[in-house]
């Protein structure tokens, strides 16, 4: 290869480095920790604890909508139930000064979750809409985004979940049953989302907030669970997200969670 | 070098193919590959109505073919308003129990051994109208023994109701669940009659005695919608609430404060707070005057019951008592509730809303007429059977006393020659039988009911079962319609009780509910109660009278100490096993205990200084034993919880009921009663 | 002329471009992930940062095998004729008698022993293969416990081989000669226990090409993976080149199957002087290789933890720390490995005191070394005074798992100290005494960093337990025991001691040393 044309080939590759860098990040995409926030939707869910009662129907229409795993006494003793949205108790205890909150704890949908980070195989992501997901068939059962959440809201299969033949006519057929081995968690109910996006293009129509409500708040007596798009400021759970009263869990960690809580009293 | 033209498209084709190919390279790798389960068939949605527990919510149950595979609440009912309770939320799991009981069962050999022949359903309800034939309860002095569990008014009862006048002319025994019912007592005493409801959004002030209203109120959904509203109601003022009771329990938690109390003393703080009242001249002076009977006697009565007395008798300082008579004062409509404990109690506690004038029309306690009362007044716990030699045929309907009240039930059960139970799963009291007849869940079934919601409207529920039945079950109406048909004489025709059904509907004034799957499944009656004060005693007014009797009778003293059981038992009935049942389903068995995340096991809440005097740690096993007998739970050992007092849930402890309930956990049902408190003593196992 | 090419000169070529395709599919497989992660629009730098690093390094091997190839099977009639290899003294002669004579019954009585175990530990991974992780006593919130332990023990137990001799080599400590070997053997064999505790630990085991099929390099487990792959790969040529002379002496003194299995390994070697200054060559270019990777293998397995933001995990201090406790650990099991070699094959001879008293100063050093690296970490963390920090602090130093932590800090440091830094360490007892306690604290130490984090998680607040199962204490059981057995397979196969290398020392080292040391004045 003669001098000239040596030269010009690493002319070349310069010019295209340069051009790659100068081109906007987004052509290249951003890294998958930062959603569009402009654009599409993005779910989150505003929980009132002055409202909430710790009552639970929360937690079971979860497990009944999303085919949760039977328990058995040596699961429970051994801690190895599953519960995708839980109560968390936070106590302050004396007596009779004691204080307990009862906090109902989904999956917090991070806008920056550990757990993504730390996933060796594309297994948990955060998809465009803000909802980290799980893909239960290539999960290789590390645990280690489980170990990386510091709300512990990710769950292992320590087993594979066995159900009773009369138990499977009642199975929810929109949400898959988890093999053992193999992380889960809450996903805000993605099947209704992809249901409703469904019904919404068969009727040509846009989606509509109502429309998508995940299992736990359209089953909450007291009405304490908010759920809605976040880019829709005018929404219910975005006016509520700016509330005097709204806090996050472990907000110093900087996770930026898509799940708000509104502080008890006035 | 130049940058040609042609370098430059070809470096332009290669940037814009890669950056248009993150989209469908996202597909697959981020789409989730998920395996749902095989499509089954087409999707309908059907509304219906809960029926897990008495109180009606109106629920829509998504079905695939003819499978039921999930649920919710219907959003325009009026009683939950979209919202479900973990019981109605766990109905599917109700339905496919695998433990459900499939076709009537006949006894083989001994009572409560399990053996158990199938029997057909006309070879069943054969024998059991022979049985009952045979017992001729119009001549002998005999009792035809129908138990069912609460008092709802709907079809069923009435038709089991309609069953036991025709055979011995008398009525259905009630059970109830006293941790949870309201204080029928009080109210058949002082009102004359058990129609009295309460609107807990009216109050501002919400003081409870002893009574965890969140977990235990027989109607969960309107209680959890309530608390909602006292604090964040649109256009209110935000109410205060304030718990007395032995334990921390979810309602303290909730509550603005929470006052300990030492079990079984409550109507002790309830009559000096009256006494403050009186004392300060800070009751309603009106109502007193114009609608109660035996007001002066009541006042003179009060005496004994000074602050100093009560700080003693109740453990509740006196300035905590001072300030509860102050608050009761400052914050109006002021409201005293209780469940449905010693009568004492029951009508101390209730006698404060009298003084507080908080019955009538537009006050939190509405009176009035609900129309007939199929199941007429719900006795007292404590009232033994009319003095008959016991019951000859025992029909308990979906209800379970063998092992809500055994020391009371397991005598009457053991005496009556037969005993016959509807039931969908084998509960205790069904493996103690001699006939199982194996009745529709709720999602299967028929729904005639009516209600009073808690803002004091009449609803009438009306739907058909979600799902056609699983097993060879029959409703529970049915079953009675059948008995009574086979006792007439009459042959039972196959579409006689739909018939029958529809015309009941049609008599309430709800034939197109049944014309659609997606009708709505509800009516409002014309008539909301609560219009006029409503009373059926003698005297025509709010009766002080039983009260001061109840005090003459059982004055009430410190309760004694006793040396051999130096604990005071105190129970409490999670919501998840709400009424005494839940304890079959796993979803129910996961969230016994929100507080303490106990899940599976039957728990002991003690406080550091009792379970160092008896060296027991957080989570050692430990015996508890009463005079009637001592189980084994887990403490939980809680800086919280009450000094000498033991906190244990009901619901567990089961000996049947299906394979997840059954050996899990202990009854203390089986060493004390739910309406009185009883003394205990603990031992590490 | 042609040279008539025996047999084994075309497996060992077809065996080079095996590695060859093995290098290219490596490099390819960073390209393709580069791709692939820059199609999804994710962050794609680590991977050509990555490649960048271990592309070359699998190059360079190639480099290295093909020169030495190259070298003992091409042009030899260039080269001077080589003199007869000479007759090994009797001394020399205890080195090969493990190899040649038939084990005893003391080997077969242990290979016996070691051999039950090993099935016990198949037939417990059976049951947790079939059954699911329920087997083992993991649990909400400790979702770690025997097996990620043991991944990081018995990584930072390799750092024993390959860093001792490599840098023992750069800085020309001539003592290493007989203990270099066994050095590396331990490498190798305890690598592939670390990587294989890793796969023992996964749900889904038979997923595991996931991680190179969708691999993210942005986690710190494909860290993992590509480092330790480089280190197993770098490590087993820097045994095996040094290894090549040695099997040549065994391919001339044996018969039968074994000769055919040394004539392939020798690599046609007949000892010339240009093989010999290409062997050299390729020892020295593979110790400087050997020295970054093995202290990037400890760095991101620490990296594991640190880059979570999980209390008393995510430490700045955590990649340094576990590479000297890699080594530290590595020192202490290579000292137990060598006196109980001693023992067995009676090499009084070649693994002298001075040995063992060096290799204890070392010990001591690193000792040393560990307790400032521990101490920082609690200082700092005590100091720092945050809350969920210090919930796990105190149950470490005072709560449940106080015993544990003072065992260790007295087994890795208090009683290492005690004898290393009195008369004790002259002695072969003294040295091995110190190593036994160091290896079972610094199991203690991967156990403190693993589980009590976990057991007490920021939310919930309530506070977990774990056990382990009869599953996991087979397995760990079970590893030690297969790795005794290889490497009891090992020496009876190949010298344990490096036969040429010390045979070099003896006859060049005086001179040299003398002549370098009369450099320096």
């Amino acid at each position: 290869m003669s001098k000239a044309t040596r030269r010009d080939f690493f002319k070349k590759c310069a010019a295209g480095l340069v051009v790659l860098f100068a081109v906007p990040k987004k052509i290249f995409g951003a890294a998958l920790s930062h959603a569009s926030k402009s654009q599409g939707h993005r779910w989150g869910m505003v929980i009132d604890l002055d409202k909430c009662t710790g009552c639970s129907a929360c937690v079971v229409a979860c497990s009944v909508e999303n085919n949760q795993m039977l328990g058995s006494p040596k699961e429970a003793a051994d801690k190895r139930i599953i519960q995708w949205l839980k109560i968390l108790p936070v106590d302050q205890d004396g007596h009779p000064q004691a204080r307990q909150r009862l906090i109902p704890m989904p999956c917090q949908q991070c806008e920056n979750p550990p757990c993504v980070k730390v996933c060796p195989v594309y297994a948990t992501f955060k998809n465009e809409e803000g909802i980290v997901g799980q893909v239960y068939s290539r999960c290789i059962g590390c645990r280690y985004c489980v170990n990386a959440c510091p709300y512990t809201c990710k769950f292992f299969n320590w087993k594979t979940p066995l159900w009773p033949d009369e138990m499977r006519t009642g199975l929810n057929p929109d949400v898959s049953l988890r093999p053992k081995g193999v992380v889960e968690k809450c996903l805000f109910c993605h099947h209704r989302l992809q249901r409703a996006k469904e019904e919404a293009r068969a009727e040509r129509r846009p989606l509509r907030e109502s429309d998508y409500q995940p299992a736990c708040a359209e089953s909450c007596p007291a009405k304490a669970i908010v759920f809605g798009d976040l880019n829709d400021l005018e929404g219910d759970a975005a006016r509520l997200a700016r509330s005097p009263r709204a806090f996050h869990l472990l907000e110093d960690l900087g996770t930026e969670p898509k799940v708000t809580y509104l502080n008890e009293g006035t | 070098m130049e940058i040609t033209r042609r370098s430059l498209l070809k470096l332009g084709a290669i940037l814009g193919i890669g950056s248009a190919l993150p989209g469908c390279a996202k597909e697959t790798v981020l789409k989730p590959k998920e395996e749902p389960l095989p499509p089954r068939g087409e999707e309908t949605f059907v509304s219906t109505i809960c029926g897990m527990c008495p109180a009606g919510c109106g629920m829509r149950v998504r079905k695939i073919g003819e499978s039921a595979v999930g649920l919710a609440g219907s959003r325009d009912h009026p009683v939950n308003q979209g919202g479900l309770c973990p019981k109605g939320a766990a109905a599917l799991q109700e339905l496919y129990h695998p433990d459900r009981i499939r076709g009537p069962l006949l006894r083989q050999g001994d009572r409560g051994k399990g053996a158990w022949q199938p029997v057909s359903w006309d070879e069943a309800l054969r024998l059991l109208a022979d049985k009952i034939a045979k017992a001729g309860f119009q001549k002998r002095n005999k009792s035809f023994g129908a138990i069912t569990g609460s008092p709802t008014q709907d079809l069923g009862r009435e038709l089991l109701r309609n069953l036991a006048h025709e055979v011995a002319g008398g009525g259905v025994s009630v059970l109830g669940f006293p941790i949870g019912d309201p204080p029928f007592d009080a109210y058949g005493n002082m009102h004359g009659n058990q129609n009295v409801f309460l609107d807990i959004t009216k109050s501002r002030l919400l003081v409870s005695f002893s009574f965890d209203w969140l977990g235990a109120h027989p109607s969960s959904v309107e209680a959890q919608r309530a608390y909602a509203e006292l604090r964040r109601g649109f256009n209110r003022p935000r109410a205060h609430i304030v718990q007395i009771e032995p334990r921390f329990s979810v309602t303290a938690a909730k509550a603005d404060e929470w006052i300990a109390i030492r079990p079984g003393t409550e109507g002790f703080l309830a009559l000096a707070l009256a006494r403050q009242f009186i004392q300060n001249g800070t009751y309603d002076k009106d109502f007193v005057t114009d609608h109660t009977h035996g007001f002066e006697e009541f006042k003179k009565s009060l005496e004994v019951f000074s602050l100093e007395a009560a700080s003693r008798v109740t453990g509740v300082s006196e300035e905590n008592i001072r300030l509860l008579a102050m608050k009761f004062f400052s914050l109006k409509p002021a409201v005293a509730i209780g469940p449905r404990d010693t009568p004492f109690n029951q009508m101390a506690v209730y006698a404060l809303n009298a003084l507080l004038g908080s019955i009538g029309p537009g006050r939190p306690f509405l009176t009035g007429s609900f129309g007939e009362n199929i199941l007429g007044e719900t006795a007292s716990p404590d009232a033994r059977n009319d003095g008959n030699d016991g019951f000859e045929v025992i029909l308990a309907d979906r209800v379970n006393p063998l092992f809500l009240e055994p020391s009371k039930w397991r005598p009457v059960f053991e005496k009556a020659p037969f005993v016959a139970t509807v039931s969908s799963h084998l509960t205790e009291t069904a493996q103690f039988s001699d006939l199982i007849l194996p009745c529709h869940t709720p999602l299967e079934a028929w729904h005639l009911s009516r209600h009073v919601s808690m803002q004091g409207s009449r609803i009438i529920n009306a739907a058909r079962g979600a799902v056609g039945p699983l097993y060879d079950t029959r409703d529970a109406g049915e079953i009675y319609f059948s008995l009574k048909t086979a006792l007439a004489g009459q042959k039972m025709e196959a579409e006689a009780f739909p018939a029958y059904v529809k015309g009941r509907f049609r008599e309430l004034g709800a034939p197109k509910l049944l014309e659609q799957d997606n009708a709505e499944t509800w009516l409002s009656e014309a008539k909301t109660i609560g219009q006029s004060l409503v009373f059926s005693t003698p005297s025509g007014k709010f009766e002080f009278g039983p009260l001061l009797k109840s005090l003459r009778e059982n004055p009430p003293t410190q309760t004694s100490r006793s040396e051999d059981f130096p604990l005071s038992l105190y129970l409490f009935a999670p919501l998840a096993f709400s009424r005494g049942e839940g304890a079959h389903l796993p979803y129910l068995l996961d969230i016994a205990c929100p507080q303490l995340e106990e899940m599976w096991a039957t728990w002991a809440e003690l406080h550091p200084d009792t379970a160092q005097a008896y060296g027991i740690s957080d989570g050692e096993t430990v015996w508890i034993e009463s005079h009637q007998g001592k189980i084994k739970v887990k403490a939980r050992v809680l800086s919280r919880a009450t000094p000498w007092v033991v906190s244990v849930p009901v619901g567990l402890g089961h000996t049947a009921y299906g394979r997840w309930a059954k050996g899990l956990g202990a009854n203390p049902l089986e060493i004390a009663s739910m309406n009185r408190s009883e003394r205990v003593r603990i031992a590490l196992l | 002329m042609k040279i008539k090419r025996r047999w084994a000169f075309f497996v060992q070529l077809s065996g080079l471009f095996g590695f060859y395709l093995f290098a290219a599919t490596v490099n390819g497989w960073f390209v393709w992930r580069a791709v692939v992660l820059y199609r999804l629009g994710d962050a794609w730098l680590p991977v050509p940062v990555f490649g960048v690093l271990i592309g070359p390094l699998f190059i360079l091997f190639a480099v290295v095998l093909t020169s030495l190839f190259y070298a003992t099977n091409f042009n030899k009639q260039a080269q001077p004729f080589a003199p007869p290899t000479p007759a090994l003294t009797p001394e020399e002669e205890t080195l090969i008698r493990p190899v040649l004579g038939l084990p005893g019954a003391g080997f077969w009585t242990l290979a016996g022993l070691l051999g039950a175990i090993v099935l016990l530990a198949v037939f417990a991974y059976s049951r947790q293969f079939i059954q699911g992780l329920a087997v083992t006593g993991l649990n909400n919130p400790v979702f770690w416990g025997f097996y990620i332990t043991n991944f990081v023990f018995f990584i930072g137990i390799s750092h024993a081989g390959t860093l001792i001799s490599a840098i023992l080599r750069i800085v020309n400590a001539e003592w290493r000669r007989s203990i270099t070997r066994s050095a590396e053997v331990i490498t190798v064999l305890v690598l592939s226990f670390g990587a294989g505790n890793i796969l023992l630990d996964l749900g889904r085991p038979d997923r595991m090409l996931n991680v190179f099929l969708h691999g993210r390099l942005q986690s710190p487990l494909l860290w993992d993976v590509c480092s330790i792959t480089t280190y197993l790969i770098a490590s087993t040529i820097y045994l095996y080149i040094p290894l090549i002379p040695d099997i040549a002496i065994l391919r001339d003194r044996v018969r039968g199957w074994r000769k055919l299995l040394y004539e392939l390994l020798a690599l046609n070697w007949s000892g010339t002087p240009r093989e010999i200054k290409v062997l050299e060559k390729c020892i020295a270019i593979m110790a400087i290789a050997v020295i970054p990777i093995a202290v990037s293998v400890h760095t991101v397995v620490s990296y594991v933890f640190s880059m979570t933001v999980q209390p008393m995990w995510h430490s700045a201090i955590f990649g340094p720390y576990f590479v000297v406790g890699a080594i530290f650990s590595g020192i202490a099991a290579l000292i137990i490995a060598m006196a109980i070699l001693r023992r067995a094959y009676r090499l009084e001879a070649y693994l002298k005191p001075v040995h063992f008293q060096n290799l204890g100063a070392l010990l001591l050093v690193m000792s040393c070394l560990w307790f400032y690296f521990t101490f920082c970490e609690y200082l700092t963390t005590w100091y720092g005074n945050i809350p969920d920090h210090m919930t796990i602090f105190y149950l470490k130093l005072t709560g449940k798992y106080a015993p544990l932590f003072w065992t260790m800090v007295v087994t890795c440091f208090v009683v290492p100290f005690g004898l290393l830094a009195s008369p004790w360490r002259k002695t072969v007892w003294g040295t091995v005494a110190a190593s036994v306690g160091v290896c079972a604290g610094m199991w203690l130490e991967r156990f403190l960093i693993v589980v009590p984090t976990l057991v007490r998680p920021r939310l919930p607040y309530a506070t977990g337990s774990y056990w382990p199962s009869w599953v996991e204490i087979s397995l760990f059981a079970g590893c030690l025991a297969a790795f005794t057995l290889l490497y009891a397979l090992f020496t009876r196969l190949f010298p344990i001691v490096s036969i040429w290398e010390v045979r070099e020392g003896k006859k060049h080292a005086v001179a040299e040393v003398s002549e370098r040391i009369r450099g320096y004045f």
